[in-house]
């Protein structure tokens, strides 16, 4: 069996996938459908590796990350069995990985806005490549619902107008009812004298 | 026997991808609606795209007939109606985008992005120089308030705040979009973001 290796290439990161083709499946030569290892290097950071459920963590969080990114919320996401997780800092984003073996350190990764988007097209290079037959365990990029957009949009992107406006409209009322109104005045009609005047 | 490959650093091969993926991503859309910004998030990235790139006009329809996209993209005209969608243009239009339409637009600007993907990179990077990166803002935040200011409706709050911003907010935004936007994943994450579900 002929084992396969195949590099993707973007910017910052640098994934590399080995596997052979999983002929039940219908693969052919040059396809990879069953993972064997992989390798991402980020520049700036320590070579990762692991095994297919350690990728499929990493495919998780950064690629729903990514997605909530889009729709402008930003906010924490952590895989399955805690392996990764994804936190906004500033303008910045922590991946925080863990390994598997005891005694290991948990592994930390700042990338910028640039250095996210190079892995995110990494990823999906290797989800949607015909290269590779992989079935991953992922979700799949879903619109978002009103009530979770609203629940999750930073607070400096919330739209406070009309809340402003109801304030603004409360006070004045307010305001207007404790201003004391003359209440002896009273209407009177004009009445026209008209005046003779007599030499 | 182990054979290598370098397999890709740009998508080449994207419109034939993995079996398991195609079949899923229709019924991701299912009783969802067009979220009421999208046509102005997709005015505002077109925007960035003719920001960063000149003649970005003739560009766009050229890449629209090289991905096969409809009668829409076949002249200037139609595309501007397209793009009058937006409430907050000078020549707002009172009509909305179709699905067809928007899943156009979403083509387009992921094949646009990813043409554009060094631009963006550039800056969005923290690694460059400074003083580089703060001319290619300066450079890049001038000419998108120029066009922000010829074609849309200034008197908008809205507006005038992007305009009045000095932090560039909105601008990142709109680059952080059109930066995970490339590809087939990236075109599918802006769909998503483009709807909601009803």
């Amino acid at each position: 069996m002929i084992k396969l290796s195949y590099k993707i290439d973007q910017d910052s990161s640098s994934l590399e996938i080995s596997g052979i083709p999983d002929i039940s499946n219908g693969d052919s030569e040059d396809t990879i459908g069953i993972l064997s290892s992989w390798t991402l290097k980020i520049i700036g950071s320590p070579i990762l590796e692991g095994e297919k459920e350690h990728l499929d963590n990493l495919m998780q969080v950064v690629l729903q990350y990514s997605r909530s990114y889009i729709s402008g919320i930003r906010k924490q996401f952590i895989s399955n069995k805690n392996i990764v997780t994804i936190t906004p800092i500033a303008n910045n984003h922590k991946l925080l990985l863990n390994s598997s073996k005891k005694g290991v350190k948990p592994l930390e990764i700042i990338l910028d806005d640039s250095e996210l988007s190079d892995l995110t097209r990494c990823l999906d290079l290797l989800r949607f490549h015909p290269k590779f037959n992989i079935r991953w365990d992922i979700k799949q990029e879903r619109p978002f619902s009103r009530k979770y957009i609203i629940k999750n949009l930073s607070n400096s992107t919330k739209n406070y107008n009309l809340f402003y406006s109801l304030i603004l409209f409360l006070f004045t009322s307010i305001l207007l009812i404790f201003i004391p109104t003359d209440n002896r005045y009273e209407l009177r009609e004009t009445t026209n004298h008209s005046q003779v005047l007599s030499d | 026997m182990k054979k290598t490959n370098l397999v890709a650093t740009q998508n080449k091969y994207l419109n034939k991808g993995s079996k398991y993926h195609d079949t899923v991503i229709d019924k991701s859309f299912v009783n969802c609606v067009i979220a009421n910004d999208a046509s102005r998030k997709i005015d505002f990235l077109i925007l960035v795209i003719e920001t960063l790139q000149i003649n970005a006009s003739d560009s766009l329809l050229l890449k629209a007939k090289d991905i096969g996209l409809s009668h829409d993209f076949s002249s200037r005209v139609q595309f501007w109606k397209m793009r009058c969608t937006n409430p907050l243009r000078n020549t707002y239009t009172f009509t909305s985008l179709s699905f067809e339409q928007i899943d156009s637009l979403v083509e387009l600007i992921s094949a646009m992005s990813e043409k554009l993907y060094p631009l963006i990179r550039q800056l969005l990077s923290s690694k460059e120089s400074k003083t580089l990166n703060d001319e290619r803002w300066l450079l890049f935040t001038s000419r998108l308030k120029s066009l922000i200011r010829e074609r849309m409706n200034n008197q908008r709050n809205y507006i005038a705040s992007i305009l009045s911003e000095d932090n560039n907010e909105f601008f990142r935004e709109l680059l952080v979009i059109l930066s995970l936007s490339c590809g087939k994943g990236g075109a599918n994450r802006l769909k998503a973001s483009l709807y909601q579900k009803s």
